[in-house]
C-alpha cells in the first residue's frame, strides 16, 4: 500500500469524523472554557456571549466550595473502593474458574450478564431491593436480626445509602474485572504451565509466579478503564439515593448536574467541570507515561 | 545386572479416532540414554509425555523406579521435561528460571544459590544470571531449560527433541556437551527426535516408533545390523537401505525374485538361508545397505552405472539394474568407475536382509554378528 | 503435597464458591422478575413467587393512568410507548452512523495510519472524560441552536460521544484484513474508493456487526445526557425509568416490569457478542 493515502480515502477517512467531533463535542468543549470565566445563568436574562467576564472567581469558589470537596473526596473514595473490591473479586473468581469442572460455560454465560444491563435498570433493581421491605431486610437480615430488620433504611443514613451505591456498582462490574483477568489467564501459553508443572509447582503457584506476572500489563489497563469510569458515576446515585440523604451521597457527576440543571449555575458548573477534566487528563498522563513509556 | 529405572507396560493412548501410542511397552535402565526414534506423528512425544504425567493413558501403567506413577501428576513424579520450544520463564531472569524448582522445593536461601551459581557455570550463562530469560536467543534458552532442569535432580530427565531449533553446528556441540554431561551425573535420560543420526551417536539404546507402535529396542549397532522390520531398517541408515522387491520363485534351480518385468537372480543371496521352502510364492523385500554392496566383476547383478557422487571419505555409485531398480553401492574412494560403465554387483552375504512384504517383519537374516 | 482428602474439600469449596456467586449474581434480578409479575398487595411480601400472578404491572405501563400510591397519594405517569420508541429510533439511527463514520476512519488509521498518533489518543479521551462535564456546554449549545429535546440534536450526540468505540473495535477488525486483497483489486483497475467498498467492507462485515452491537447496547443504557437533553418529545427510555423513583409514590410492580423491558434487548445483545464484550469495554486493548 502506498505511504500517503489517495485523496478520496483521506477524506473520507477523517473530514465525517471531523466534522462530527468538532460541531459536536469540540465547539462545545471551547464554549466551556469560555463560560468558566463568566458571571452567567440563563435566569439573568441575557445570552452567555453578552455576560460579563469574571475571570477566576468561579474557580477560586469551586476550590472553597465544602460540597464540592466532599463530592470529590467522596467520589474518590467510592473509585478507590469499587475498584480494588472488584479487582480482587474478580482476580479471585478467575483463579477459580480457570479449571475445568462440570457447567464451566454455563457458570461464565451466568455471571458476566450483569455487564449487559443498563446502569439505570442496575440502579433500580437495586433500589427495589433495598427498600425497607426489599428482600435484603425482609429475607435476609430478617433470618438473623428478627423483626429489627425490617426498620433499617437503608437511603435514610449516609454510611448505609453509601454502602448500597458500592454494592451496585460491585455486583454490576465485578463480572468485568473477571472478564478481563479470566481471558488474560487462560491466554497464558500451555506450555509455561507445563514446564511449570513437571518443576513440582503446585497449581497456585502456577498461578502466583506463572500466569499473575504474565498479564501484568492487562491488569493495569483494566484498573485505569475501570477506576475511570467508576468515578464518573452517576446513574447509581441519581436513582438509588438521589445524592441522599441530604448531599451525603452526592457524586461529583452528580454535583455538576444539579449545578447546571437544577440551579442553573452555568458559569460555575463549568468552572468545576474543567477542574475535573483538568485533573482528570493528568492522572491519565501520567499512567501513560507509566505504562508506555517507561520500558514495556 | 541393569536395574529398570522405568518401565513402560502396555499403554496405549488414544485422541479421538487416532491412536496415537498403540500398547506400548519397554524398560528404560538406571543411567543410560534411551532415545525414541521415529517420524513426525508417530507417538514418541506422547509417549515421553505420558511418561512425564503431562498425558494421562488410556491403558497401561508407568513405573519410575519401584513406583506406579500412572496415577500420580506430575509434579509428584520424580521427572523432569525440556520441552522442545524450551518454554523458559521470558519475565523471569535466569537466575530465578534455574531456581525456580528449587524454590517450589523450599530449598534454603544458601544451598539454592550456590546450585544454581554451579550449573550456570557448567552452561555457560554465568554472566546472563540476571537477564530476563525471555530477551536472550535460542542457544541459550536451551541452555536454561537444561539447567532449570537439572536443578531439580530429577530420577529421570525427558527431552523432547531440544535440538530441533538450533542450526547445526550449535546442534553438535549441545549433543556433545549433553551427553557429556549426562555420563557425568549419571541420570537416566529418555530423549526423543526424529533425526535417526543423531539417535546413533547420542544414544545408549534406540526405540523406534512408527504410527503409534513400538517396532524395534535395540543398542545402535543392533538396530542398524539387525532390523525387525522393514520400516526400521529403512528409517535407519544413510544413505538409505537397497531394497529389492518381489515374489519369490524356483525356476530351473534358480531363485528368483519377481516383479513386473524385474528379475533378480538372488540365488546365491539365499544360499545360507535354510527355509528357502517356505518362502516360495510370497512376496518378500531383500534388504542391503549400500556398504555391502560391492563392485565385484564376477557378481551376479548386472547394471549401468548412473550417477556417482563423493560422499565422506567414499564414492557412492547408483547402478541401474533394471527399469525399476536402481541399487546404491557405497565403495572406497579409489575405486575406478565412470559413468555409463557397465558393472557387476555382489553383496556382502553376512549382511543381507529378508522381510516378508505383507507384514513387514524379518524372516531371517544371516548375520554372524554375536551380540 | 496435598492428601486425597485435602483435594476433595478444595474441589467441593470451588463449587461452593461458584454456586454463591452465581446466587449473587441471579437473586437481585430473579427480585426483580418475581415483582413485576406481583399485585399491589404482594410488594412487600418477603417471598419470591407470586401468589397471584399478574400481568397487570406491565399493562399499566403503556396506560396513562392515575395511580394510587402508598398513604393515598396520586402519581401521573406517562405510557412507555413514547420513550420506547424514541430510543429504539434515536439509538438504531446514531448507532449506524457511528458505525460508518467509525469505519472509514478506521479503514483510514489502519491502512494509512490517517489521523496520525496524536488523532487516535485524542478519540480515546472523549471517553475518558465525564458526560457529567461535558453536559453543561452541551446544554447551552444545543439550546442557542434550538436542538433540545430534538431527535436529531441525541442522535448527533450520541454517535459523537460513540464513534470513538467504533474506531477501535474496527481497526481491529480491518488490522487483520491481509492488505494483498485490496492490493489485488487496485491492481485489476479498481478504485480505492471502490475497492474499500466492495472489497472490505464485506469482509468487515463480522466486524461492523460487533461494532454495532455493541454500540447499540452502550447508546441504549445512556441516562445523563438524555435527561439533560430532552424533555418531552425526544424523552428515551432510561429516562423513563428515572422517573420512577421518590416521588412518583413508589411503583415497585411498575417499576420493576419497566426494568424487565429496559434489559431484554440488551441482554438479547449481549449474549450475541459475548466474545467480543471484553474487547469492546476495553477499546480492544485486551482480546476477548
Amino acid at each position: 500500500m502506498p505511504e500517503k493515502p489517495p485523496r478520496e480515502i483521506k477524506y473520507l477517512a477523517t473530514l465525517p469524523v471531523n466534522i462530527l467531533l468538532n460541531a459536536v463535542l469540540i465547539i462545545p468543549f471551547a464554549i466551556m472554557i469560555y463560560l468558566a470565566f463568566l458571571k452567567w445563568s440563563p435566569a439573568m436574562g441575557m445570552n452567555w456571549w453578552e455576560a460579563p467576564i469574571i475571570g477566576l472567581t468561579n474557580f477560586a469558589r469551586a476550590l472553597g466550595d465544602a460540597r464540592f470537596i466532599a463530592a470529590l473526596s467522596r467520589t474518590a473514595l467510592y473509585t478507590v473502593s469499587v475498584v480494588a473490591i472488584e479487582f480482587f473479586l474478580g482476580l479471585a473468581l478467575a483463579y477459580i474458574m480457570l479449571g475445568d469442572f462440570v457447567g464451566k460455560k454455563a457458570a461464565i454465560a451466568i455471571t458476566i450478564y450483569p455487564l449487559m444491563l443498563p446502569p439505570v435498570v442496575v440502579a433500580t433493581i437495586f433500589y427495589l431491593m433495598f427498600q425497607s421491605y426489599g428482600p435484603v431486610n425482609n429475607l435476609f437480615l430478617k433470618a438473623i436480626m428478627g423483626e429489627e430488620a425490617l426498620r433499617i433504611y437503608w437511603f435514610l443514613k449516609p454510611d448505609t445509602a453509601f454502602i448500597t451505591l458500592l454494592i451496585a456498582d460491585i455486583w454490576q462490574w465485578t463480572p468485568f474485572m473477571f472478564l478481563i483477568m479470566y481471558s488474560a489467564l487462560s491466554a497464558v501459553p500451555k506450555r509455561l504451565v507445563e514446564a511449570a508443572e513437571v518443576l513440582g509447582a503446585s497449581s497456585f503457584t502456577i498461578f502466583w509466579r506463572v500466569r499473575l506476572p504474565l498479564i501484568k500489563p492487562l491488569i493495569i489497563v483494566a484498573l485505569v478503564l475501570r477506576g475511570l469510569e467508576a468515578f464518573k458515576m452517576f446513574d447509581y446515585a441519581f436513582i438509588m439515593t438521589g445524592g441522599g440523604p441530604g448531599t451525603t451521597t452526592e457524586t461529583v457527576s452528580m454535583y455538576i448536574y444539579r449545578t447546571a440543571i437544577l440551579y442553573t449555575d452555568i458559569s460555575y458548573a463549568a468552572a468545576m467541570s474543567l477542574i475535573i477534566l483538568a485533573m482528570i487528563i493528568i492522572v491519565v498522563r501520567a499512567f501513560i507515561w507509566y505504562f508506555f513509556e517507561r520500558g514495556r | 545386572m541393569k536395574i529398570a529405572k522405568v518401565r513402560v507396560v502396555n499403554v496405549t493412548k488414544r485422541f479421538g479416532d487416532l491412536v496415537a501410542v498403540n500398547n506400548v511397552s519397554f524398560e528404560v535402565y538406571e543411567g543410560e540414554i534411551f532415545t525414541l526414534l521415529g517420524p513426525s506423528g508417530c507417538g514418541k512425544t506422547t509417549t515421553l509425555r505420558i511418561i512425564s504425567g503431562l498425558e494421562k493413558p488410556d491403558s497401561g501403567k508407568i513405573y519410575i523406579g519401584d513406583n506406579d506413577v500412572t496415577a500420580l501428576p506430575p509434579q509428584l513424579r520424580n521427572v523432569c521435561l525440556v520441552f522442545q520450544e524450551y518454554a523458559v520463564f521470558p519475565h523471569m531472569s535466569v537466575y530465578d528460571n534455574i531456581a525456580f524448582g528449587l524454590k517450589v522445593k523450599r530449598v534454603p536461601k544458601e544451598e539454592l544459590s550456590k546450585k544454581v551459581r554451579e550449573l550456570a557455570e557448567v552452561l555457560e550463562l554465568t554472566d546472563r544470571l540476571n537477564t530476563k530469560a525471555g530477551k536472550l536467543g535460542i542457544s541459550e534458552q536451551q541452555r536454561i531449560a537444561l539447567a532449570r532442569c537439572m536443578a531439580v535432580e530429577p530420577e529421570v530427565l525427558l527431552l523432547d527433541e531440544p535440538l530441533t531449533f538450533a542450526d547445526a553446528k550449535v546442534r553438535e556441540k549441545m549433543r556433545r556437551e549433553l551427553k557429556k554431561i549426562q555420563r557425568e551425573l549419571g541420570v537416566t535420560m529418555i530423549y526423543v527426535t526424529h533425526d535417526q543420526l543423531e539417535a546413533m551417536m547420542l544414544s545408549d539404546r534406540i526405540a523406534v516408533m512408527n504410527k503409534g507402535r513400538l517396532l524395534q529396542v535395540g543398542s545402535p549397532i543392533e538396530v542398524y545390523d539387525n532390523p525387525q522390520n522393514l520400516f526400521v531398517a529403512r528409517f535407519i541408515g544413510s544413505p538409505t537401505i537397497n531394497t529389492i522387491e518381489g515374489v519369490l520363485v524356483r525356476e530351473r534351480e534358480r531363485l528368483l525374485i519377481k516383479r513386473n518385468e524385474v528379475v533378480v537372480d538372488v540365488s546365491e543371496f539365499m544360499s545360507s538361508y535354510h527355509n528357502v521352502e517356505s518362502l516360495l510364492g510370497r512376496e518378500i523385500v531383500i534388504g542391503i545397505r549400500p556398504e555391502d554392496v560391492y563392485l565385484d566383476i564376477s557378481g551376479p547383478i548386472e547394471g549401468v552405472v548412473e550417477v556417482i557422487e563423493v560422499s565422506g571419505e567414499r564414492l557412492a555409485i547408483h547402478v541401474r539394474v533394471s527399469k525399476e531398480l536402481v541399487l546404491k553401492a557405497l565403495v572406497p574412494i579409489y575405486e575406478v568407475v565412470t559413468e555409463r560403465e557397465k558393472v557387476r554387483l555382489s553383496f556382502n552375504l553376512e549382511k543381507v536382509h529378508i522381510f516378508d512384504k505383507a507384514t513387514e517383519e524379518k524372516v531371517s537374516s544371516v548375520s554372524k554378528v554375536k551380540y | 503435597m496435598k492428601s486425597h482428602g485435602t483435594k476433595i474439600l478444595l474441589s467441593a469449596l470451588k463449587y461452593i464458591a461458584i454456586g454463591i456467586f452465581v446466587l449473587w449474581v441471579l437473586i437481585p434480578v430473579a427480585w426483580v422478575v418475581s415483582l413485576a409479575f406481583k399485585p399491589y398487595a404482594e410488594w412487600r411480601v418477603s417471598y419470591f413467587v407470586p401468589k397471584n400472578f399478574t400481568w397487570n404491572n406491565f399493562i399499566v405501563l403503556f396506560k396513562s393512568e392515575a395511580f394510587v400510591g402508598i398513604m393515598g397519594a396520586t402519581a401521573i405517569v406517562e405510557p412507555v410507548t413514547k420513550p420506547l420508541i424514541n430510543s429504539l429510533a434515536v439509538t438504531s439511527l446514531s448507532t449506524i452512523i457511528a458505525v460508518m463514520i467509525g469505519f472509514f476512519t478506521a479503514y483510514g488509521a489502519s491502512r494509512y495510519n490517517t489521523p496520525g498518533p496524536f488523532g487516535l489518543f485524542f478519540t480515546l479521551l472523549t471517553r475518558m472524560l465525564p458526560p457529567a462535564t461535558f453536559v453543561t456546554p452541551i446544554m447551552v449549545y444545543y439550546s442557542n441552536l434550538r436542538l433540545l429535546d430534538t431527535h436529531f440534536g441525541l442522535i448527533i450526540l450520541y454517535s459523537a460521544v460513540t464513534v470513538t468505540y467504533g474506531i477501535w473495535i474496527l481497526k481491529g477488525f480491518i488490522d487483520a484484513i491481509p492488505i494483498e486483497w485490496e492490493e489485488a483489486a487496485m491492481l485489476e483497475g479498481a478504485t480505492p474508493i471502490k475497492t474499500l467498498f466492495k472489497v472490505v467492507l464485506p469482509i468487515a462485515r463480522p466486524g461492523l456487526v460487533v461494532a454495532g452491537l455493541f454500540i447499540f447496547l452502550l447508546t441504549w443504557t445512556e441516562l445523563l445526557f438524555a435527561l439533560v437533553l430532552t424533555n418531552v418529545y425526544a424523552v428515551t427510555l432510561p429516562v423513563h425509568i428515572s422517573k420512577y423513583v421518590g416521588a412518583v409514590g413508589q411503583l415497585y410492580g411498575p417499576q420493576a416490569a419497566l426494568a424487565l423491558i429496559g434489559s431484554i434487548i440488551p441482554i438479547a445483545i449481549g449474549y450475541a457478542i459475548q466474545k467480543h464484550l471484553v474487547t469492546g469495554f476495553t477499546f480492544g486493548m485486551v482480546r476477548g
